[in-house]
C-alpha cells in the first residue's frame, strides 16, 4: 500500500479513527508520518467532520456577505477554510452561524460545566445559587428545617447582591 | 478500579485562551511573548514549583525525546518561535503555551486516574484564573481555538491494552460499538482496528453540555466495561486455548529475545503477546519488565533521538532488536 500524503513511498504507519461507528483510516509512510505527528496526535478526523459540516451549513444557507472579526479581522470565509477562531471576539462574530454547526457537532448548544470565578462573574454565583437551590430542597425534604433557615438566607443575600451589582 | 495492566494511562487536558490577545492562529511574535509572559508571571507569583522551558532553546532531538516521554504534544514542538511550556516538578503537569490555544494544562497520571488528574487540573486552572483573563461565553463556556473542544475545553482520555480482545477479532464490534456512546476511539498505529501493539486512546468527544464530573464518569464507565470484557476474555482463553495462547506468549519471548532485526510493527505485536502472558501469569520470563515503556522506547522517533547518527530503516531495525534483547535479558 502507498503512502495516502506523498503517494511515493510504501505506507508503514496506519492511524485508525472510530466516529459515531464510522471508520476512517490514514496510511503513511514513515517520512511523511514524522512530517504528520499531528495527524497522528490530534483528534484531526473531527476537526475535519467540523469544517466539513461548517461548509454543508454555509452551502444550504444564502451567502451574506460578513464582515471580518473586529479584533483579529478573520472573516468568515477564512473561519470556513480553517474551522478556527482567531481570537475570543470571533464567537460573536461568528455566532449566528455557528450556533447550527455546534449544535451538531456537539450535541449540545449550552455549556455546563465549569464556570470560571472572575471571567465568569455574574454567571458563577448565579451556578452557585441554582446548587444551593437544590440543596435547599433536599434538606426541606429530610426536615432539617434550622439548615433550610440558614440555607434560605445565604441564598437571600446571594440574590440581593446581585442586584446591586446590576444597578 | 485496580490496576491490572489493561488501563495504562489517563490524562487530562484543559483549552484555556486570554480574552484580549489574539489566538495563536492569528498572533505575532510580540503578542507570542507577551502571553508566555503573562502566565510564567502568574504561575511565579503563587511560588509554585514550575519550569519554563522555551521552544527556540531546544534542539530537534531534545523536543523529540519531549514528545515521546507525552509531556508536549507534537503541536507544540512545531511551534518553533512562539512555544514554550511550564513543567511541574514531578513532570505530571505541563502547561503548554501558544499551541492552538494559548494555554493547555495537561495532567498525566497511571492507571485509571481521570478524577485524581482532574483536580489536579482544576487546581492549577483556578490559580491562573486568579492572574490572568480567560475568554469565556456564557452559552459556549470556555472559549477555544477550535469549536470541537468548545465549552469544557476538556479533553479526557485513558490509553488501554487490549490483546486478548484484539488476536479473538471482537474488538472491532466492540469499538465501533462503543464509538456510538459518543466517545471517539483511536487505535494508533495500527493497520484497520487492528492497532499495533493492541493499544487504545478512548476519550471523550464531545466537550460541551455536560459538566466535566459528568464526562469523566462516562468515560470512566465506558472503560470498566472495556475492561470487564477483555478480562472475560483472557479467562476463556485460559480455560479453552491454554496450550495454544502459551505456544504464542512463548514464541514470541522466543523471537524478541533472540531476533537480529526487528521492524516496529513485528516488535509491537510479540511485545503485547508478552505482556498479555504475564498479566495471564502462562509465562514466567521478563518478571519485572516494564513492557509499556519499552513499546514506547521503540517507537521509530524515539530510536532516532537515542543516537546521533542518521539511520537507515535497516539499521533502525537493528538496533530495535538489539535494545529489546537488552532490556529483556539483562537483571
Ligand atoms: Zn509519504
Ligand atoms: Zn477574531
Amino acid at each position: 500500500m502507498l503512502c495516502d500524503e506523498c503517494g511515493k513511498n510504501e505506507a508503514k504507519v496506519h492511524v485508525t479513527h472510530i466516529l459515531n461507528g464510522k471508520k476512517s483510516e490514514n496510511h503513511l509512510c514513515e517520512e511523511c508520518a514524522k512530517k504528520n505527528q499531528t495527524i497522528l496526535n490530534s483528534n484531526f478526523s473531527m476537526e475535519n467532520l467540523f469544517s466539513a459540516m461548517l461548509n454543508n451549513a454555509l452551502n444550504t444557507t444564502p451567502y451574506l456577505p460578513a464582515k471580518g472579526c473586529d479584533m483579529c479581522g478573520m472573516t468568515y470565509e477564512e473561519f470556513k477554510q480553517t474551522g478556527k477562531f482567531g481570537c475570543s471576539h470571533c464567537i460573536d462574530t461568528f455566532k449566528p452561524r455557528l450556533m447550527p454547526v455546534v449544535k451538531n457537532i456537539q450535541g449540545h448548544e449550552l455549556h455546563r460545566g465549569k464556570i470560571p470565578r472572575r471571567a465568569g462573574g455574574i454567571y458563577k454565583v448565579q451556578k452557585d445559587i441554582e446548587k444551593l437551590k437544590e440543596e435547599l430542597k433536599s434538606v426541606i425534604e429530610q426536615e432539617e428545617y434550622e439548615t433550610a433557615a440558614k440555607l434560605r438566607d445565604k441564598i437571600r443575600s446571594m440574590e440581593s447582591n446581585i442586584k446591586k451589582g446590576d444597578e | 478500579m485496580e490496576n491490572n495492566g489493561i488501563v495504562l494511562t489517563s490524562r487530562i487536558r484543559l483549552a484555556r485562551n486570554l480574552k484580549n490577545y489574539k489566538f495563536p492562529l492569528k498572533m505575532d511574535l510580540e503578542e507570542s511573548n507577551k502571553v508566555v509572559e503573562e502566565v510564567k508571571n502568574a504561575v511565579d507569583r503563587q511560588n509554585l514549583n514550575y519550569k519554563i522551558t522555551y521552544m527556540r532553546d531546544l534542539s530537534e532531538v531534545e523536543k523529540n525525546v519531549m514528545v515521546e516521554k507525552h509531556l508536549i504534544s507534537p503541536a507544540l514542538a512545531e511551534k518553533k518561535e512562539t512555544g514554550a511550556f511550564l513543567l511541574s516538578g514531578d513532570e505530571k503537569v505541563s502547561i503548554m503555551l501558544n499551541e492552538e490555544d494559548h494555554i493547555r494544562i495537561q495532567t498525566l497520571g497511571t492507571g485509571m486516574s481521570l478524577k485524581e488528574c482532574w483536580e489536579i487540573s482544576n487546581k492549577i486552572d483556578d490559580v491562573l484564573e486568579g492572574e490572568v483573563d480567560y475568554a469565556f461565553d456564557r452559552e459556549l463556556g470556555y472559549v477555544t481555538a477550535c469549536p470541537t473542544n468548545i465549552g469544557t475545553g476538556m479533553r479526557a482520555s485513558v490509553m488501554v491494552h487490549l490483546p486478548a480482545l484484539s488476536i479473538t477479532n471482537q474488538i472491532e464490534k466492540l469499538l465501533i460499538g462503543i464509538s456510538q456512546l459518543g466517545v471517539a476511539v483511536r487505535g494508533v498505529y495500527g493497520e484497520g482496528t487492528k492497532s499495533m501493539g493492541h493499544l487504545y486512546q478512548i476519550s471523550n468527544q464531545g466537550t460541551l453540555g455536560a459538566s466535566e464530573e459528568t464526562l469523566i464518569d462516562k468515560i470512566s464507565q465506558i472503560v470498566a466495561q472495556i475492561v470487564e470484557k477483555e478480562e472475560r476474555m483472557r479467562a476463556h482463553l485460559k480455560k479453552n486455548n491454554l496450550y495454544e495462547i502459551e505456544d504464542d506468549c512463548y514464541r514470541a519471548y522466543g523471537l524478541l529475545t533472540n531476533a537480529r532485526r526487528m521492524p516496529t510493527e513485528e516488535a509491537m505485536k510479540l511485545l503485547s503477546l508478552l505482556k498479555l502472558g504475564k498479566e495471564m501469569e502462562i509465562i514466567d520470563k521478563a518478571k519485572d519488565k516494564d513492557i509499556y515503556r519499552l513499546m514506547v522506547k521503540i517507537q521509530p522517533n524515539n530510536i532516532l533521538s537515542s543516537t546521533d547518527t542518521e539511520l537507515t530503516g535497516k539499521e533502525r531495525d537493528k538496533m530495535r532488536a538489539e535494545i529489546i534483547r537488552n532490556e529483556l535479558l539483562e537483571n
